[in-house]
């Protein structure tokens, strides 16, 4: 099977005093190339051949942020029981989280005012029509500067939508879910506050030793958790990722079905192209979204057989 | 700083006796050759009577002397393993070193059942019309393999944790965790080496150093051509890596990068040659890529001569500075818990004369001294070592 390649055009666009400063998105899917060995997802697949440039001004930008926030319904959520107490906490939490949004993309903005205005490129593609379900594409528009690479994977699981996000909200246990994971520890925060900074060691044979990481979202109403890579021994400069867990239509049978969106957007190494860099880190989010799957149809099957004891 | 284990060669018959159980079915299979050799021919009954009561070689029998090291080095864990069975099938002797990466248990499990599987394989190939002795030691190890890499999907479930095996959570299956595996089995007429992935086998033969294995990189153009027919991507990652992942093109596991990493041995079958054949070194990329072959045989080489020919205990050695280390190691006292050595040498090692018991050592330093080399060179990864004297025992 081969992988199509990508080409990203790039528009060159000098900054003039008489032109509004401008920021561009990027969106890129790949196709499926591994064969998985457990149930087969469902991949939403999209190349745009004549990609779109969507433009903002700093402050329309930051206004334009402002109002899809306020224009947000929140998706109905049925929470197991909890005390009163934890409640108020994660409510709290919550709010938390929604309060720091508009900050960071007003932020993101006028840094990335800042570098179209020293190199002027950049790529562009229209996210809204990339294949990612139009209720959380708004998260998972990042800002993309020159130098750097940006990609979208999809994951569908035949499973409730709580069973799947109660793993992927765990940013103190990816380990539950992910591989390549030796071990995880918190150096800062609880794990559940946004800025809560963890350190990864990783298993050997990888080109990587450790990561850290900080926890930039965690929206458990929209189901939306986000984290920024700090450092680490690894190549992957300023990697910061985003991942959503919604509910889809469900299948015919009427079994649930839930639909994972993982993007993210880093700096391309020094030595590797835009490509090679997509497909490095395509092949590890690939394989922990097959393993989310696997891990989540894997509890629920244990759930459903109350008498095994030996494997609780 | 590193850790060193080291065991010298048991003698055959009493690994016979007292190595690890293997299991009913190895029980079996030991009483099956023992009942064998009874209907063998008067003449090999004969040469049989005649090995048993020599006196010098009653404990020795056939099987080559042997050395084998297996340290964690500046890793931060342990995932190699080492096999030694002599005589794990009649008149055939097996080694073998695996270097795992992503976690333990794929190494250690191959440890533990590759020579188990090979000797089905084997036992059940002896009977074939296959007259090629070279085309039906590669049907075997060919079948070994696959069936080793099917046994490491689920080595964890079968195994249980290993000892060195940290995969915490119960994770559907560990498909990133995967193994090298270099074979080697020593026959009376023929060596045969199986390899995958990149540990080494290198041969010495009449002063010539021969590499009887080819690693496997991914940026190797055969296997370049066949990862990309595949659909498959090399990526220069920290190296030439699949996907930018695996820094080897074939690998015991690793499922989650099939159909482009694979299993396949590469298999090579020689005939010995006695008078010119020296010794075989096996082991792991954390020798090979500090020392290269030519001063790996030097060092070997240079340890079997200062020890062969006296044997005497008070001769000075390149590693006499190891004698009290070495001394512990040879009676069995120390393990790193992933080398099988087919049972502790002390006994072994006691029934014999001087003259063997130092050349045995002399593997056992040649080994110590290669692993030692490759710690001072700043190798970065677990080294393991097996150091096989070729050399036939000598019959009075």
């Amino acid at each position: 099977m081969s992988i199509p390649t990508s080409h990203i055009p790039i528009h060159i666009h000098p900054p003039t005093p008489t032109r509004p400063p401008t920021v561009f998105l990027v969106f890129t899917f790949l196709t499926q190339f591994t064969h998985p060995l457990t149930i087969s997802p469902i991949d939403h697949c999209c190349h745009i051949p004549n990609p779109l440039p969507v433009v903002f001004g700093v402050f329309p930008a930051a206004a334009a942020a402002v109002a899809v926030v306020h224009h947000t319904v929140p998706l109905a959520v049925i929470s197991m029981r909890e005390r009163n107490s934890s409640i108020d906490q994660e409510h709290q939490r919550g709010s938390s989280s929604r309060s720091t949004m508009p900050f960071a993309a007003s932020r993101t903005s006028q840094q990335q005012h800042s570098r179209v205005a020293t190199n002027g490129r950049a790529v562009a593609v229209c996210a809204g029509h990339a294949g990612v379900p139009d209720e959380v594409a708004r998260h998972h528009e990042h800002a993309v500067a020159a130098g750097q690479c940006c990609a979208a994977m999809v994951q569908s699981i035949a499973a409730p939508v709580d069973a799947v996000w109660s793993l992927v909200r765990r940013f103190d246990q990816p380990q539950r879910y992910k591989r390549f994971i030796r071990s995880c520890h918190l150096v800062d925060g609880d794990g559940a506050e946004v800025g809560s900074v963890r350190e990864l060691l990783l298993v050997s044979g990888l080109p990587a030793e450790s990561s850290r990481e900080r926890l930039e979202i965690r929206d458990d109403e929209r189901r939306v958790i986000s984290f920024r890579v700090l450092g680490g021994d690894h190549r992957l400069a300023n990697y910061r990722s985003v991942t959503t867990v919604h509910e889809a239509a469900p299948s015919q049978d009427g079994r649930p079905l839930t639909m994972v969106v993982e993007s993210y957007v880093v700096d391309v190494p020094p030595g590797n192209t835009v490509e090679e860099t997509r497909i490095f880190v395509d092949t590890i989010v690939r394989c922990n979204l097959q393993s989310l799957e696997g891990t989540v149809i894997r509890q629920l099957e244990i759930a459903a057989m109350p008498h095994d004891d030996n494997q609780n | 700083m590193a850790e060193i284990c080291c065991e010298a060669a048991a003698a055959a018959a009493g690994s016979d006796q007292k190595g690890e159980c293997a299991g009913s079915r190895a029980a079996r299979r030991r009483r099956m050759e023992i009942r064998r050799l009874r209907v063998v021919a008067e003449e090999a009954s004969a040469k049989r009577r005649r090995l048993e009561a020599d006196e010098e070689d009653a404990v020795g029998g056939r099987a080559p002397r042997y050395g084998v090291t297996s340290v964690c080095g500046r890793r931060r864990d342990m995932e190699d393993a080492v096999t030694a069975r002599p005589e794990f099938i009649n008149g055939h002797h097996f080694f073998g070193v695996f270097d795992g990466h992503g976690c333990s248990h794929v190494a250690t499990s191959c440890g533990e059942r590759m020579h188990q599987i090979v000797a089905e394989e084997a036992t059940a190939a002896a009977g074939s019309s296959v007259s090629d002795e070279t085309a039906r030691w590669r049907g075997v190890m060919e079948k070994s393999y696959a069936r080793m890499d099917a046994e490491a999907v689920v080595s964890r479930e079968t195994a249980g944790p290993a000892p060195t095996c940290r995969c915490e959570m119960q994770l559907p299956k560990c498909d990133h965790v995967g193994s090298t595996a270099v074979v080697a089995v020593v026959g009376p007429r023929h060596l045969v080496v199986a390899n995958c992935g990149d540990s080494r086998a290198v041969l010495s033969s009449g002063g010539a150093t021969i590499p009887l294995s080819a690693d496997h990189k991914p940026d190797r153009p055969d296997e370049l051509e066949r990862i990309h027919a595949a659909g498959g991507r090399v990526i220069f990652w920290d190296g030439a890596r699949v996907f930018g992942m695996l820094a080897m093109s074939r690998a015991i596991g690793d499922s989650y990068l099939k159909p482009f990493v694979i299993s396949d041995p590469e298999v090579l079958v020689v005939e010995r040659k006695d008078g010119e054949d020296e010794f075989l070194i096996l082991a792991s990329d954390g020798l090979w890529d500090v020392v290269s072959n030519e001063v790996a045989c030097k060092v070997v080489r240079t340890c079997l001569r200062n020890r062969a020919p006296r044997g005497g205990r008070e001769r000075s050695s390149p590693t006499s500075n190891l004698s009290p280390r070495q001394s512990s190691a040879s009676g069995g006292s120390s393990s790193s818990g992933d080398e099988e050595a087919g049972g502790p040498s002390g006994d072994g090692a006691g029934s014999e004369s001087d003259g063997e018991s130092a050349e045995d050592r002399a593997c056992a330093e040649a080994a110590i001294l290669l692993t030692k080399l490759a710690l001072a060179r700043q190798s970065a990864d677990n080294v393991s070592v097996v150091v096989i004297n070729l050399r036939r025992r000598p019959r009075s």
